[in-house]
């Protein structure tokens, strides 16, 4: 259960990188230990085992010329020499009879297999480990035949090349250990200087994206992958930084340019309007004129504000809100509108909600998702506005029974001129809820909507308490 | 009264000051900076309406000389720009009042009576009579021929501003900007709702109406 949760999750990359350190370490230094230790293993008890050869050899050669009895002297005065508990010697025959033997207390019940026997043969020597009850340390045993009949068993504890390999095991244990937690440190050393660049960069776009265009990542001159990556995305921002200068220019030049022709046209028709007494005809296109303007600078402009918004680069005016005020005043604002579409307005709000926001554009926002509300419910409806707060949010929740909005409508709707189905008769541009959306966007927000055809909408916007206020200038 | 207009754009200039003498000013026009700066500076006028953008020496500049200069004529900064910088900038420089492009004629003209007297210290009533109609600004009654008429709040407030510009245009964008402290776009019906729920209240039963609507410009109060 733990270990999938833990495989599951996802590794950042210099956990990862600190394991394939760690990893790669452990096999290289395990396959190192173990060769070294099976060829040092060989090596000593291949020394133990020539020096037992030798030793055999030379009681062959004391048996062949001086006899039995010089080998029992020699037995005595070498086991004296070493301890009878570190080494025996025994001169059986190959029955198994004992013919001759050191003093064998410290062996307890050393028997000797009568199928070891059969297999000892002139000259090789046949080889044993036993282990001794009671002895932490084998022994080394070696079979050989001295003369005709008579086979020579010597044992020797080998403790010492026991020892020796105890402590190369332990040394190697703890070398291993301290080894590895310092390769585990180096490898997320190593990691997080590598992939420190990296973080910088994300820091950086993390600021960008909260609006602050103009911040750059630092570039080291080290030449290094992660350098690369800081230039090139320097180059790319300096890219968009132009684009966004550019599109802010044209936009000035839309609206001086479109402007002042409208301005023209608007007050020409509306001094002429108010000061001659022309006939109802002329009144009415004039007045017709006067509307188009109207509309057509609204357009402008709110198309200008949602790119600007959306570019990063509008203008904020954040101070403390109260949201549940500015909820209750758009319902007073709209409650005779809606009286005379004989729709009923429904309010639920808690006494204050403080916020840090930009009042005048959330008051847009409100207001244009509130008119959208109003236009599609016919008489008879109801439009609720309810207002909540969690720690970390306040939902505006509007909810209409009005004509609802197709599936294949909901992800346009908030796509700039977009228009449904069934308000293209209905007065309006088309940006109002473009323009919520941005709105929303711009304070960290969102705006979602879920909807039934034929028995409303519920639009809900939200909007964070805490969001970023990085504010751009170009 | 003389209002001075330095306005490089011929159409615009010649349709305010056709609206101007309509209003029963006189009006001097120049059409480059430099030439606005030496007529500001030479005649006492009443107000100055000036172009940002004009050759040989722009608005906010003419408007700067003008300060250091001494002179005090109330001013209104037009300009292409809405940016609040700009509107902030305009005001730093020295000017008055300042008006986005494209504005409604109706609005530049109440802009211009509203410098004028307040340059000239007229001071505030306490009561406004339009005809048989008057509001008390204390006591917040509103009488029609003697008979009191009962108002909420923002129909309060939306009479009063129709009554303190009587005889004037006034435009929807207008009566959102000083009626409601709420930003909400004018192509919404809310004026218009307001506006007739306030006449069945002043208006009917009463032999004349006095809130009329001007299609296309706005409305007016006479």
């Amino acid at each position: 259960m733990f270990l999938s949760k833990l495989l599951k999750r996802p590794y950042t990359i210099v956990f990862r990188l600190t394991a394939w350190y760690a990893g790669v370490y452990v096999v290289i230094s395990l396959a190192i230990f173990i060769l070294l230790y099976f060829m040092v293993r060989s090596y000593i008890y291949q020394r133990v085992d020539n020096y037992f050869q030798a030793e055999v050899e030379e009681y062959r050669v004391i048996y062949r010329s001086m006899g039995m009895d010089e080998v029992k002297a020699d037995i005595t005065g070498e086991e004296t020499a070493i301890g009878e508990d570190k080494k025996f010697f025994r001169i059986l025959s190959p029955a198994g009879r004992e013919l001759a033997a050191s003093d064998l207390s410290a062996w307890k019940n050393l028997k000797t297999e009568k199928t070891i026997l059969n297999r000892v043969k002139t000259p090789t020597a046949l080889f044993e480990t036993i282990v001794v009850p009671g002895d932490r340390y084998r022994t080394r045993v070696i079979y050989a035949i001295i003369g005709p009949g008579v086979i020579l068993q010597i044992g020797q504890t080998i403790k010492a090349e026991e020892e020796f390999m105890d402590n190369f095991r332990h040394i190697f244990a703890s070398v291993f250990i301290t080894a590895l937690l310092l390769s585990v440190i180096v490898g997320w050393f190593m990691s997080r200087r590598a992939l420190s660049g990296v973080e910088e960069v994300t820091a950086t776009v993390r600021k960008i994206s909260d609006g602050a265009i103009e911040s750059r990542v630092p570039v080291k001159g080290s030449g290094d992958e992660i350098d690369n990556l800081a230039v090139t995305f320097n180059a790319m921002l300096d890219r968009i930084q132009r684009l966004i200068s550019g599109m802010k220019e044209i936009n000035d030049n839309i609206a001086h340019d479109l402007r002042s022709p409208i301005t023209r046209m608007r007050g020409l028709a509306e001094v002429t309007l108010a000061g001659s007494h022309f006939p109802a005809e002329c009144r009415a296109v004039l007045a017709g004129t006067v509307e188009e303007c109207d509309r057509l600078l609204a357009m402008i402009n709110t198309m200008l504000d949602i790119s600007e918004m959306d570019a990063g680069v509008a203008q904020r005016e954040i101070a403390d809100v109260d949201i549940s005020r500015m909820v209750r005043d758009a319902c007073e604002l709209f409650q005779p509108v809606a009286a005379d579409k004989k729709v009923t307005l429904e309010l639920e709000a808690p006494p204050v909600a403080p916020l840090k926001g930009d009042i005048k554009k959330l008051q847009r926002a409100l207001s244009n998702i509130l008119d959208n509300a109003l236009k599609n419910t016919p008489p008879g409806g109801t439009v609720s506005v309810s207002l909540s707060a969690d720690s970390s949010q306040v939902i505006i929740s509007v909810r209409d029974t009005g004509v609802g909005i197709s599936e294949h409508e909901l992800p346009r709707i908030f796509n700039r001129f977009y228009r449904g189905d069934n308000s293209r008769t209905e007065v309006g541009s088309g940006l109002g809820l473009s323009l919520a959306y941005s709105i929303a966007r711009l304070h960290g927000g969102d705006i979602t909507v879920s909807s039934n055809l034929g028995q409303g909408s519920d639009f809900t916007l939200i909007i964070p308490y805490s969001f970023s206020l990085n504010i751009t200038k170009i | 009264m003389r209002i001075l207009l330095v306005e490089d754009d011929i159409k615009i200039a010649r349709f305010i000051i056709k609206g101007f003498k309509q209003a029963g000013w006189a009006v001097d026009h120049a059409e480059n900076g430099e030439d606005g700066l030496h007529l500001i500076l030479s005649e006492p006028y009443a107000a100055a309406v000036v172009d940002i953008m004009l050759p040989l020496l722009d608005g906010l500049s003419l408007v700067r000389k003008m300060r250091e200069s001494g002179q005090s004529t109330p001013t209104i900064i037009l300009s292409a720009r809405r940016s609040v910088e700009d509107r902030v900038r305009g005001l730093q420089m020295g000017s008055d009042d300042y008006l986005v492009k494209p504005f409604a004629f109706s609005e530049l003209v109440a802009r211009v009576q509203s410098l004028i007297r307040r340059s000239t210290g007229t001071s505030e009533p306490t009561s406004l009579t339009v005809g048989d109609l008057s509001l008390d600004l204390l006591t917040r009654e509103v009488v029609r021929d003697g008979a009191k008429i009962e108002l909420q709040p923002r129909e309060f407030s939306l009479l009063e501003y129709l009554m303190r510009n009587a005889g004037r245009v006034v435009s929807k964008t207008m009566i959102i900007e000083h009626v409601w402290d709420y930003n909400f776009d004018p192509q919404s019906n809310i004026v218009e709702v307001r506006i007739s729920k306030l006449r069945d209240k002043v208006d009917r039963g009463f032999k004349r109406d006095m809130i009329h609507t001007i299609r296309g410009v706005g409305y007016v109060l006479k």
